[in-house]
């Protein structure tokens, strides 16, 4: 995919007469635009013939937009990050949909939903934003920005669930939406421990044995 | 026409790269490194 990003950024570049470092930008934005339209289709096509298409969506957005200021664990290929994003995304929604479908299970998900928030709050305070080798974050404004970020983003995901939950009495559906909301804040709290990273590279050494068989 | 096709391609793709600059990381778990002009740590 970045292969495809970066020629086509050449072949744009080239017809507009950008510099090299035009060049770079469009193609790094092109990069992450594949990438998530790659994992956008694919979780939607799986989740549409599991039928946890709402609830796959809101881990995509979820998890993805507290990513954005909580940072974290990093694959170390655009290739393992793309398939282990969908696995997540659509086993997550699958055991939420599955799971927590009916009314009688509104105490017990309200409680599950409230433990993970509050690990997932304590997580984000004591560790974000955990920044990356080829991303490091230095400045103090930008650490304070990105905090700030991060528990706003978690708030509005509370309020979410808080509110889907209180509906549920009406909808069962709504219960395996709110408890979704805290599985993404609680996956991505949980990728910014070490044991989450650890994780990952445990995952992106799998990818590669595999990529070094075929 | 393929020109402008152009044009807005790369406008939406240098978008996507100035709002993915000011954040910790990209979307999901894979993070390249920056183009220097964005560079924002």
């Amino acid at each position: 995919m970045e292969k495809l990003a970066k020629r086509i950024a050449d072949l744009i570049g080239n017809s507009l007469g950008q510099d090299d470092e035009q060049k770079q930008v469009v193609a790094y934005g092109l990069s992450a635009i594949l990438q998530f339209l790659a994992i956008f289709v694919i979780s939607s096509v799986i989740s549409l013939i599991g039928g946890f298409f709402l609830e796959s969506m809101i881990m995509l957005f979820a998890v993805g937009l507290l990513k954005r200021s909580v940072g974290g664990a990093h694959s170390s290929t655009m290739l393992s990050c793309t398939i282990m994003s969908i696995l997540n995304i659509s086993i997550v929604a699958a055991l939420a949909h599955y799971f927590f479908n009916s009314s009688s299970i509104l105490i017990p998900a309200s409680l599950v939903a409230a433990f993970i928030y509050i690990t997932a709050l304590f997580l984000v305070y004591k560790l974000a934003p955990v920044d990356s080798g080829n991303k490091p974050i230095v400045k103090p404004e930008k650490i304070k920005r990105l905090r700030r970020n991060s528990f706003l983003t978690l708030a509005v995901y509370i309020l979410f669930s808080i509110a889907l939950l209180l509906f549920a009495n009406k909808n069962a559906r709504l219960i395996s939406m709110a408890v979704t909301f805290a599985f993404a804040s609680g996956w991505q709290s949980f990728m910014l421990t070490r044991v989450g990273a650890v994780l990952i590279h445990a995952i992106d050494k799998l990818f590669d044995k595999e990529k070094t068989r075929t | 026409m393929k020109i402008k096709l152009m044009g807005l391609v790369s406008v939406l793709a240098t978008l996507a790269a100035v709002v993915l600059s000011s954040s910790a990381c990209w979307f999901y778990m894979y993070q390249p490194e920056e183009p220097a002009s964005l560079r924002d740590r």
